[in-house]
């Protein structure tokens, strides 16, 4: 596939989006083939926006937060999908734009792959963590995800997601760069932030090459940095090792994609 | 395991929307085929709710107590093209002949309904509605006469409406003019000439009182509500073999239904022959009426 294509924006361009399906058509051809597509959900296209929940009743949370998103999105509430997480410490509003799904059904029956699912990146990054048998039920886990254009933070506390932080890098550099440390470092400490002080995580989790590549800028931010594989509990053939390593940034560059994968698994 | 679900359900139409959707479209393409094989203004039948009634006079331009002439002043004269000749008259269907004398005892009788004296109603149906209609005309020789006053931005769709009934196999005749006076709306006329159900001769008596005719009008004008009666001496011209015509005019004012009324009664009587039958708007909702009827006097044939 020539060049590499900006989703979800630039699905709406019939080329391109017909590029992209010709491209998982010729996949599926060589033997790739799923039962179900997942797609994760992040940028403009979405938000995950955090509450607090109605004392013992997850029914009225849910309907309290629903509420709260009519609200906010007001004469824009039917352009977006919503739906609801709850934790025990507080009830997220996930929404997702109507269109851009829309746009991936497109694509999904250009391909002929089969109806497209969706699930948020950072709840990608969070299944990844316990797909891999990393997750803890005790203690904080901050999940560093940084590609080119961006970096994303998740945090994890006991074992259920509390708290994302996404930017865009400020310059154009493919390198970590001291400006980009010093990025990530204040919206790591962000998270991590009780308003009594900055908390170390009881671990980081690097997903992908660029936070492997970071990893000796982020002490003191947790007691142990550790790359996140997804497939570490899984049982792989030898050629499948093979080719992780051969990967560049190895199992963690497929932290999202195993995320959703396990998902999709969850769901089938 | 988080699993939110965001399944994007395609946006639908409301169900109820739906239907109604494909309710409109079958209910429009019956109505299409109805239209195409039967014409639904003859299912509907509007226009012949609306043939008894005239137009009220709407022109403003008109100067209090101003007539409309007959022959009036002509600055400009612009006259459609000439009769044509040879074409069928197949709007008016000439139903077959009515008996010319009838005795007398049968006065109260009723015959088959006579329809030519509404012929201008049914042309004005025709012509557009935004033109002003003063007058009409019905004589019982089949010619049918439209006056009014129609703004110049009508003029067009007025040629059309005559034009179509020149295709239509009438014989029309269009004619613009503009008062001397100024009058900023040009007035028309519309003659046309078609067929006509009357009968054609008038009834035979050997003998009638003079005044017959007119009582016999006045007593249906009566009848039917109109005020204002009027009458013109009656007119007498020697007809063939030694008989008279005698001709009675009046006229009457009323609404559109009492002079449906009279003139209803006038072309169902046996005693008399409806000759001419006219209306003029005179006030919103109120129009004179002005008609003659006719018969021949001379020796009856079974006598």
């Amino acid at each position: 596939m020539p060049g590499s294509l900006q989703l979800p924006e630039q699905l709406a361009e019939d080329e391109k989006r017909s590029t992209l399906a010709t491209a998982l058509r010729q996949l599926a051809n060589a033997g790739m083939k799923c039962q179900r597509p997942y797609f994760g959900l992040g940028g403009t296209s979405s938000f995950v926006k955090r509450r607090f929940l109605v004392p013992d009743s997850r029914a009225q949370t849910r309907e309290q937060l629903l509420w709260e998103a009519r609200q906010a999105l007001e004469e824009d509430y039917d352009d977006f999908v919503l739906d609801v997480l709850q934790t025990s410490r507080y009830g997220f509003v996930v929404a997702a734009r109507r269109e851009v799904l829309e746009l991936y059904g497109v694509l999904c029956r250009h391909a002929k792959i089969g109806k497209p699912g969706f699930d948020m990146i950072p709840f990608a990054l969070v299944n990844a963590l316990e797909g891999g048998g990393a997750a803890s039920d005790e203690g904080s886990d901050l999940i560093v995800q940084l590609s080119d254009a961006q970096g994303r933070v998740v945090l994890v506390r006991d074992g259920e997601f509390e708290a994302e932080a996404v930017w865009e890098w400020e310059d154009d550099s493919t390198l970590m760069t001291a400006d980009r440390i010093e990025l990530l470092r204040s919206y790591a400490e962000g998270l991590l932030d009780t308003g009594q002080g900055t908390q170390t995580a009881d671990r980081v989790w690097l997903a992908s090459a660029a936070a492997h590549d970071a990893a000796e800028h982020l002490a003191g931010l947790g007691r142990s940095i550790s790359p996140l594989d997804p497939f570490a509990r899984m049982s792989r053939r030898t050629r499948a090792d093979e080719a992780l390593e051969q990967m560049p940034g190895g199992g963690p560059a497929l932290a999202i994609a195993a995320g959703l994968a396990f998902r999709g698994l969850a769901d089938a | 395991m988080i699993r939110v679900e965001l399944e994007c359900a395609r946006r639908r139409l409301p169900f109820y929307l739906a239907i109604s959707g494909i309710v409109a479209i079958v209910v429009a393409v019956v109505l299409y085929g109805i239209d195409r094989q039967i014409g639904l203004l003859r299912v509907i039948d509007l226009q012949g709710w609306r043939n008894l009634y005239v137009q009220a006079p709407e022109d403003t331009n008109k100067r209090p107590g101003e007539a409309i002439l007959e022959e009036p002043s002509m600055v400009e004269v612009v006259v459609d093209s000439p009769p044509s000749v040879g074409m069928n008259q197949v709007a008016i269907a000439v139903p077959p002949a009515l008996p010319a004398v009838e005795p007398v005892s049968t006065s109260n009788s009723v015959a088959a309904p006579i329809s030519w004296w509404k012929s201008a109603q049914r042309l004005r149906q025709r012509l557009p509605q935004k033109i002003t209609v003063t007058r009409q005309q019905n004589l019982s020789d089949g010619t049918f006469q439209i006056e009014g006053r129609a703004k110049a931005e009508h003029h067009a769709a007025l040629r059309r409406s005559v034009a179509a009934l020149r295709i239509q196999g009438l014989r029309p005749t269009l004619t613009f003019w503009r008062e001397a006076g100024g009058a900023a709306v040009p007035a028309f006329i519309v003659r046309v000439l078609a067929g006509s159900d009357a009968p054609q001769r008038p009834p035979l008596r050997a003998s009638m009182p003079v005044d017959a005719l007119l009582q016999l009008a006045q007593g249906h004008a009566r009848a039917a509500g109109l005020v204002k009666l009027a009458s013109t001496r009656p007119t007498h011209e020697p007809a063939s073999a030694g008989n008279t015509r005698v001709e009675q005019g009046m006229s009457a004012v009323g609404n559109p239904t009492q002079i449906a009324m009279f003139g209803t009664a006038l072309a169902a009587e046996l005693q008399a022959r409806l000759t001419r039958f006219d209306i003029e708007a005179i006030a919103r909702g109120l129009f004179r009426v002005t008609a003659s009827i006719d018969v021949l006097l001379g020796k009856e044939p079974n006598r």
